[in-house]
């Protein structure tokens, strides 16, 4: 029991520490590099200089929403991967993020003065789609196969009628298509303050259903038996993932493949007790999109490659590793 | 008769639309040993999970010591009756102490993690299944009877009043379906469990059985007395097969189930 637990505490800290380097390294990497002396010394003691303002307007809110966004995709994968019972279950295969993204397109299109309202426009669409998906897949009971078809289903219908509206209304939608890909740019202070609560309250929710989560994976009969409300435990910690995804939608967009890499390598490395996975997801979530994004901007500098598309260049190789490892 | 622990009146239940279980009624006494016996689909699975309350009848109730299912609340339900189902699912790599860890689920006190009792409890659900050398294995790797000792050593974590077996024999040789029965038989003597079990060997559920009811299409066909119930007549009846009750020369009698185009030997 201690080795385990060492380990898995070991491996709590590489992941921490991981964090804080890709964060330093997302800071010093840029137009104009900074190293890594200067910019601890900036953000011990900001100053006037234009470094200074580098640091603070333009790299550190963007790094910032980056480890956020994250850290709820990855968060909210792992609760939904438990929840469904199913390893490929992620809010951008099963439709959750797509019903995000939905319901911001309808709002940056039909009500574009009120971008303000994206997160939780982004929110109800989120839970509109999960609603959606176990009204589909429930037939006395949740089966995991069918839960996976049916967001598969209500992913690929949500993803039309997103693609439709950017047809139609091809003339507002710029803003609407960047914001679709996936990607940090133009990230604010302002972006940090509409994900900060909600990444929050995810997390403190996340953390307190961990050992409802572990039940769940004993299969839905032995959970009932051992005194856990199951449906409520359900749609509650589904709750929690769809909030985790959507504000995470409402800022980057729908970035895909986090919350299926980062909880399955944890997983991997260290086994799926949700008060390691749980922890661990978080971040490892932070320090992969942190790095991505740095990736982006850095490798054909200037010009920068959305986030989305780096996360699907390597989530894709890994999600076939998954699939062929689950078949056989 | 001591007094009833477990009392179904009256059950109907259906499930998808089709009706699973008429009218059943069964008495499970404190301290009894129950084998529940009867032909596939018969609704041994459905009476077990009403019994626990999984299962919400559509008439008739369920009553634990008296009380209605739905007065306990599923928390304290767990700490009164523990089920160990049919199949089961767990993560690949869970220990056997995790899994037994499990058991303790009905106690727990948000926000603080295991106490000094729930460690006790598990370390004694551990030796009292022989897993200790075991408790760090993860429980995929362990054979057969030996995953199925860690579900119920989970169950005995559970502290419950009655412990509720669905077809816990199958899949186990021989001597390991006679190793979980005889823990059973002693938890039942030595801490005066009760135990509901399904089984399908119709010569245990004789062997073990004080008490046995007999389901058939949804009804129970017989109850009571084991040795009263599963008569060659009635199993003849209810599963269409000839049996006999042998006596050996030790005086001890089984039931011995025998197809009629049998060669003799």
């Amino acid at each position: 029991m201690r080795s385990r637990k060492g380990r898995r505490l070991g491996l709590l800290v590489v992941f921490a520490v991981l964090t804080v380097v890709s964060l330093v390294v997302s800071l010093t990497e840029g137009a104009t590099y900074i190293s890594a002396h200067d910019v601890v010394m900036r953000l011990i003691a900001p100053g006037t200089d234009v470094t200074s303002q580098i640091i603070w307007n333009l790299r550190l809110p963007r790094a910032l929403t980056c480890a956020l966004t994250g850290l709820n995709l990855a968060l909210s994968g792992a609760i939904l991967q438990a929840v469904m019972r199913n390893p490929l279950a992620d809010p951008h295969i099963i439709g959750i993020s797509s019903g995000a993204g939905l319901a911001g397109i309808s709002l940056l299109i039909v009500l574009p003065a009120y971008t303000f309202l994206l997160p939780l426009a982004a929110f109800a669409g989120a839970i509109g789609a999960a609603v959606l998906i176990y009204i589909l897949s429930w037939k006395h009971g949740i089966q995991p196969l069918r839960i996976i078809l049916a967001g598969v289903a209500v992913s690929t219908f949500l993803g039309a009628i997103i693609s439709g509206l950017l047809i139609f209304y091809s003339d507002r939608v710029h803003g609407a298509l960047l914001w679709l890909a996936g990607g940090f740019s133009a990230c604010s202070w302002h972006d940090v303050s509409l994900i900060v609560p909600y990444t929050l309250a995810g997390l403190l929710l996340a953390l307190a259903g961990a050992g409802s989560l572990n039940i769940l994976l004993l299969g839905d009969d032995t959970a009932r038996s051992l005194g856990l409300p199951v449906e409520v435990a359900r749609c509650l910690l589904t709750g929690t993932a769809a909030l985790l995804a959507a504000s995470a939608v409402s800022v980057a967009g729908l970035l895909g493949f986090v919350g299926l890499i980062v909880p399955h390598t944890v997983r991997l490395l260290g086994g799926s007790d949700h008060f390691f996975l749980l922890p661990g997801s978080a971040l490892l979530g932070m320090a992969v999109v942190t790095l991505c994004d740095t990736f982006g901007r850095v490798i054909f500098a200037p010009i920068e490659i959305p986030t989305g598309i780096i996360m699907a260049l390597l989530g894709v190789p890994f999600f076939l590793y998954l699939l062929r490892r689950d078949l056989s | 008769m001591s007094e009833a622990i477990l009392t179904a009146s009256h059950l109907c239940v259906s499930l998808g639309g089709k009706e699973i279980l008429h009218d059943v009624s069964l008495r499970v006494a404190k301290g009894d040993f129950l084998t529940l016996i009867g032909p596939n689909g018969s609704g041994k699975s459905t009476l077990l999970h009403t019994l626990c309350g999984l299962t919400k009848p559509g008439q008739g109730r369920v009553t634990l010591a008296g009380q209605p299912l739905a007065a306990y609340g599923r928390r304290k339900l767990a700490q009164k009756i523990a089920l160990v189902t049919q199949q089961h699912t767990l993560p690949a790599d869970l220990t056997v102490y995790d899994l037994v860890r499990c058991g303790r689920f009905p106690y727990r006190h948000f926000p603080r993690g295991l106490g000094a009792e729930d460690r006790e409890k598990i370390d004694q659900a551990l030796l009292a299944t022989s897993l200790t050398p075991y408790a760090q294995r993860e429980v995929k790797s362990l054979s057969g009877g030996e995953q199925q000792r860690a579900w119920l050593a989970t169950a005995l974590a559970q502290e419950p009043e009655i412990m509720v077996l669905d077809e816990p024999t199958t899949y186990l040789d021989i001597r390991h379906q006679f190793m979980l029965l005889e823990l059973l038989q002693e938890w039942h003597d030595r801490r005066g469990l009760t135990i509901v079990i399904v089984l399908h060997d119709l010569n245990q559920a004789y062997t073990w059985g004080q008490t046995t009811a007999v389901l058939a299409e949804g009804r129970i066909a017989a109850a009571g007395r084991t040795a009263e119930v599963v008569t060659p007549d009635l199993m003849q009846r209810v599963f269409g097969v000839t049996s006999e009750i042998v006596t050996t020369s030790s005086g001890r009698s089984f039931l011995a189930c025998y197809p009629q185009t049998a060669p003799k030997r």
